[in-house]
């Protein structure tokens, strides 16, 4: 009988290769943890050891557990505020054809330049306070949002436009009835990908200013030469990306909801 | 309820495409009165579904006159059902785009989607029913606004032969029973007969023309889709249409 199969690999291997990519982190630890005999060694990158007691440590005494709520407050404030104004503009150009093609050289130009490297401006703008990093985690990802929304809004299918214009449909109901629904997985490829530009965002920004969250943790550790607690750090900002990931997985699985209390 | 009429006169229309101008339609002209179904012919790409966009009001013609009188329903190519909406809000769709959805027309969708044999897929979504399944639904959706003027654009490519068989009878007699007006755009020589009170066949080149228009003078108890496909007067068309077909291409 043949083996069950799913997107072309049977079960059988797919866990074999499961199996594989944890042996080779189980091999790669312990080869850290030979190479940290030396002292040179431990300075620079640590040890598996010594960034495990350093995650409990500091997840026991709440450093960690805190820092990652700060940053991950910020992050989600900063994702959910620039997915929203990137994908309304988004929407907004497809709706005016005009607008589109007045402001598309402005959003070419915008998306050729890294967006933190508005950092400075964003300081003067917003401060050193908190509002500063999530200004700087909505800026990260509001680009990638409006180009993705009006990209997967100018994808709908030309018949399905045709259609609702012989019902007479306006063109916001053709935006909420169609584009909105048929956009949707757009918007939640740009919400996976914004994830990390969210995170990275408030992390610049507390790595420029800041008394609490990950990115202070990190810094402050990194003076110290605390390389361990460097790495525990790295680990809840994983954690942290793991957490959004698997919000925005629940909101793909509800979609249908999503699109039928909308549209 | 509007008097159910379409006339076209003289309609012409041009394409610019890359700077060059391409003229699709060339002085074509029909009417089709209440209770009427005209079936226009033609070969792929020879203009027809143009034609049916101007009639829509999709697409403005160069020149001539068009007039419409009724509300219009349009069953496209593809059955364009939205995925994530189920079959019954898919039929209501049209209504939700003029106005308040009632409990009356959801009772009249409900029907609809009976009447077409998909009861226990009320709820379903599109997904999960067959591509002829698919077709019904866009046609219910069609109806559901009880239009005056239908708009069939190769509606039953997807459907198997039986299914299509019964639906062009039933799409017929609604027609002419409920004084409707249907414009049945096909390349199926056979349906076209079958379905049409007229039919038109444009030329294949551009622009295309009308280059055969007749009457189909049947008697409604030979509309019976397997008994037209026996009789003289369908056997006389089909053979000047394929002709002229054949002399194309």
């Amino acid at each position: 009988m043949a083996a069950f199969k799913q997107g072309g690999i049977t079960m059988k291997t797919r866990y074999k290769n499961y199996l594989l990519s944890l042996a080779v982190f189980v091999v790669l630890l312990i080869v850290w943890q030979i190479l940290a005999v030396s002292p040179h060694f431990t300075f620079l990158f640590g040890s598996p050891s010594t960034i495990f007691n350093s995650i409990v440590a500091n997840t026991v005494n709440g450093a960690l557990p805190f820092g990652m709520w700060v940053t991950g407050i910020e992050a989600l404030l900063g994702f959910v505020i620039g997915i929203m104004l990137g994908t309304f503009i988004g929407f907004l150009l497809w709706y005016s054809k005009r607008v589109a093609q007045v402001f598309r050289p402005y959003i070419i130009i915008l998306g050729a330049i890294p967006v933190f490297a508005f950092a400075p401006l964003i300081i003067i703008w917003f401060g050193i306070g908190t509002v500063m990093k999530i200004a700087l985690a909505a800026f990260g990802v509001f680009l990638i949002s409006l180009t993705q929304a009006y990209e997967g809004a100018k994808s709908i299918d030309e018949e399905e436009y045709k259609l609702l214009k012989v019902y007479g449909a306006s063109r916001f109901q053709i935006l909420q009835k169609v584009i909105f629904p048929s956009s949707l997985d757009w918007v939640l490829a740009s919400m996976k990908l914004n994830i990390g530009f969210a995170i990275l965002g408030a992390f610049i920004g507390e790595f420029i200013s800041s008394e609490v969250g990950l990115g202070h943790f990190m810094i402050t550790a990194g003076s110290l030469y605390d390389i361990p607690s460097v790495f525990a750090g790295g680990f809840f900002l994983v954690l942290l990306s793991l957490l959004f990931n698997w919000v925005v997985s629940f909101i793909e699985k509800h979609r249908l909801k999503i699109v039928e209390w909308f549209a | 309820m509007a008097t159910a009429h379409v006339q076209l006169d003289k309609i012409s229309k041009r394409f610019r495409l890359n700077g060059k101008v391409f003229s699709v339609l060339e002085d074509i002209s029909l009417e089709a009165n209440q209770g009427e179904t005209i079936s226009i012919l033609g070969r792929s790409g020879s203009g027809k579904t143009t034609l049916l966009n101007i009639i829509a009001g999709l697409e403005k013609p160069d020149a001539g006159h068009v007039n419409v009188e009724g509300n219009i329903g349009y069953v496209p190519q593809k059955d364009l059902l939205l995925h994530w909406r189920t079959l019954l809000k898919n039929v209501l769709l049209p209504i939700e785009i003029g106005r308040a959805v009632t409990s009356a027309d959801v009772v009249r969708a409900t029907k609809l989607l009976e009447r077409m044999g998909l009861a226990d897929f009320i709820q379903s979504y599109p997904k999960n029913i067959s591509g002829g399944m698919r077709q019904k639904v866009s046609l219910a959706r069609a109806l559901v606004q009880n239009p005056d003027v239908i708009l069939f654009d190769e509606p039953f490519s997807a459907i198997d032969f039986d299914t299509r068989l019964r639906l062009g009878k039933e799409i017929h007699s609604q027609i002419k029973n409920e004084g409707k007006v249907g414009i049945f755009v096909t390349h199926n020589i056979e349906e076209a007969i079958a379905m049409g009170n007229k039919v038109i066949l444009l030329s294949g080149g551009k622009p295309a023309r009308i280059v055969y228009q007749a009457e189909i003078n049947i008697g409604e108890e030979f509309r019976d889709p397997v008994n037209i496909r026996k009789s003289e007067i369908f056997q006389r068309h089909f053979d000047v249409i394929w002709q002229l077909l054949s002399k194309e291409a």
